[in-house]
């Protein structure tokens, strides 16, 4: 009985093989070049009585800088003749967008009572004529443009595969207040928003993994100190005051630990310290300055600098203070490291002559140099990784500017007075 | 325990049965199952045939007849020739010492000759009918080929589409994408199924794909015979060596 159970399971198999096997031919299909997707933009049409075509213009004129910085589309902003019965009613003529070129279509209505803003786009693939994406907002007129910002994120994943950074913002040190204080804005540099107000030089500021708290060094007290702050607060909470400095903290990818630069024993060494402050834990063991830690997505390892061997330098080690790498070995000084969220890069400031934004492969190979202008410092990767932020001196005061992770598309973001540094780009939310 | 044993061995047996009986069903069930799918191995060789520029197989006689149909040869065989009558060989010239056929003789030669060409004429219309019925009315195949160039197949055919498409849609994100699509069309020349079976996870190119694949169906004619085709495509950018 067992043979002819065996025999019968093998000419199945052996049937379901020929079966597959007879049909695998290969046919395949180039093309050369990699172009943009073009994708217009109607201005949103009002739903009621209330017409405020600048809301719309405001919406579009968002969406557009957004998709224009994420590299992938050639978006433009075209105006057309509302639809009668509103969108969810009305039959689109794709074949005007289709005959002038486009790819895909946004087109939107709002709704304004008082305050209360109602906002509805859809995204349209005009070649195959049917909507890809359709999402309604409810809230108030000051959150129009996170509207548009979380619109072309959804886009980006619902294209691309992955969430777009524009409903995320970046924080920064600014001097326009007098002192060096902490400050919010849309990556886009709307919604400015002060966030510290303490009166001293405040710098180094790091944003939680939940985008509910920020560390920063303040030297409130005379001492460069980390301090915790709620963003929802206005209470800072001192988390390490100990002797020497207190410099450079950077959060642990869970949220549980943050790395930062301690000098409290001579040198500047990285310890490890619980969200509260608690149980420091020495990392680094040189004559040299340790300082600067960025954490790998993964929470493993550990980029940092060290000028152990004479010139700072980027290392990585495991997140327990062991298997010291060395990263960059190119002349000059490399400073600022910043772990991209895919793993696979860090950015990094390297001086020679001037300070210019490079890229390193994890492993030291394919250094690149992204950055030639001016002068250009502290990059940071958006939550995404396809973009980074850093401050620029182009001539005149810094600014916070925004790159594609390739280089290309740099553009000054920050609108406020005095000198613009240290961004961090936050989460999404 | 020795009862207990017999009865263990009792239930053994049927268990074994029973589960012959389901592995033998499951068998004859997936048999069948091959049985109903169409065979696509003769789909992905059917060669692509013009019934309006059949190539001539005696250009002299002006014959539109392919020469490889033995039904055909058996026709043209039977069939009288048409056009001037070749004189049987003899070892001398007809009109050498011999005397001249009667007019009345000649004209009824003409006569029967043009008849003959004319059955001839309406043997071969038939053949090309019965030829053309055979292939599939309506426009089949290659639109604009003569039917006898290397490579003329639908495959063939669909990748040029598809290419042509390509070039207008092509985008992606990563540096070395791929995507390996199952294409069905039916009888109807229309995209039954795309089936993405591999890709390097580029969801940019992807879509690129599918807009190609949207875009060549626009232009596409049906299968030869009207009947369904399958194949598989490997869509990439040029230049691009990664499988």
């Amino acid at each position: 009985m067992k043979r002819i159970i065996r025999l019968l399971c093998g000419l199945a198999l052996l049937c379901s093989l020929t079966g597959t096997a007879g049909s695998a031919t290969y046919i395949e299909v180039t093309a050369p070049g990699n172009r943009l997707l073009r994708l217009a933009i109607v201005p949103a049409q009002p739903l009621g009585d209330t017409v405020r075509p600048e809301l719309a213009n405001e919406m579009a004129e968002a969406q557009v800088f957004d998709l224009t910085m994420s590299g992938l589309f050639t978006a433009e902003r075209r105006d057309a003749a509302p639809l009668p019965q509103g969108l969810g009613l009305s039959v689109i003529d794709f074949i005007p967008w289709l005959t002038a070129g486009y790819d895909l279509l946004i087109r939107g209505e709002y709704e304004l009572r008082g305050d209360e803003l109602t906002v509805e786009f859809r995204l349209f693939d005009v070649l195959n004529k049917k909507p890809l994406l359709v999402k309604r907002y409810l809230g108030s007129r000051k959150d129009l443009r996170r509207f548009s910002h979380h619109f072309i994120d959804e886009l980006l994943a619902t294209l691309a595969g992955e969430r777009g950074p524009f409903s995320s913002r970046i924080l920064f040190v600014s001097t326009q207040s007098g002192n060096k204080e902490i400050f919010a804005m849309d990556w886009d540099g709307h919604n400015l928003q002060q966030i510290t107000r303490s009166g001293a030089i405040t710098i180094s500021p790091d944003v939680s993994p939940d985008g509910r708290e920020i560390i920063f060094t303040s030297y409130k007290r005379g001492n460069p100190d980390l301090y915790k702050r709620a963003l929802s607060s206005t209470v800072d909470v001192p988390l390490s005051t100990r002797r020497g400095v207190n410099i450079t903290g950077a959060w642990s990818p869970d949220g549980t630990r943050i790395a930062l630069g301690l000098s409290k024993d001579g040198n500047t060494e990285l310890y490890l310290i619980n969200r509260d402050g608690s149980s420091p834990e020495r990392l680094t063991v040189s004559h040299a300055a340790n300082l600067s830690p960025s954490w790998s997505p993964d929470g493993s390892k550990i980029a940092f600098v060290s000028d152990r061997l004479g010139r700072p330098h980027i290392f990585i080690m495991d997140a327990n203070g062991g298997n010291v790498q060395r990263v960059t070995t190119n002349g000059g000084n490399n400073f600022n490291p910043a772990w991209s969220p895919k793993g696979d890069k860090i950015a990094y400031t390297h001086q020679s002559g001037g300070f210019q934004i490079f890229v390193i492969n994890t492993d030291g190979s394919g250094d690149t140099q992204l950055t030639s202008e001016g002068s250009n410092e502290r990059p940071r990767w958006s939550p995404d990784g396809r973009l980074i932020a850093f401050s620029s001196k182009r001539g005149g005061n810094e600014a916070i500017y925004v790159m594609r992770a390739d280089g290309s598309g740099q553009t000054k973001v920050s609108r406020s007075s005095g000198n613009n540094i240290h961004p961090v780009w936050a989460p999404r939310h | 325990m020795h009862a207990l044993q017999r009865r263990s061995d009792t239930w053994l047996g049927v268990t074994l049965l029973l589960s012959a009986t389901v592995h033998v069903a499951a068998f004859v069930c997936m048999v069948w199952l091959q049985q109903l799918q169409p065979d696509l191995g003769q789909l992905q060789t059917t060669y692509y045939v013009d019934v309006v520029n059949l190539p001539v197989a005696a250009p002299q006689a002006g014959s539109p007849l392919p020469e490889a149909s033995p039904a055909s040869e058996d026709e043209v065989a039977a069939a009288p020739q048409a056009g001037p009558q070749t004189p049987p060989a003899t070892p001398f010239p007809s009109n050498a010492g011999g005397k001249a056929a009667p007019s009345e003789d000649h004209g009824f030669q003409e006569r029967m000759a043009k008849l003959a060409a004319k059955a001839a004429e309406q043997r071969q219309a038939a053949a090309l009918e019965s030829l053309r019925r055979k292939i599939g009315g309506g426009k089949v195949g290659m639109p604009g080929a003569a039917g006898s160039q290397a490579g003329s197949d639908y495959t063939a055919y669909l990748h040029s589409r598809l290419k042509d498409a390509f070039r207008k849609t092509i985008s992606y994100q990563s540096s070395a994408p791929f995507a390996v699509v199952r294409l069905t069309v039916d009888g109807d020349g229309r995209i039954l199924r795309t089936r993405f079976e591999r890709s390097n996870g580029d969801k940019l190119f992807e879509s690129a794909v599918q807009r190609a694949i949207s875009l060549a169906e626009q232009r596409i004619v049906p299968p030869p015979g009207r009947s369904t085709y399958e194949g598989t495509f490997v869509f990439k950018p040029q230049g691009v060596t990664q499988q």
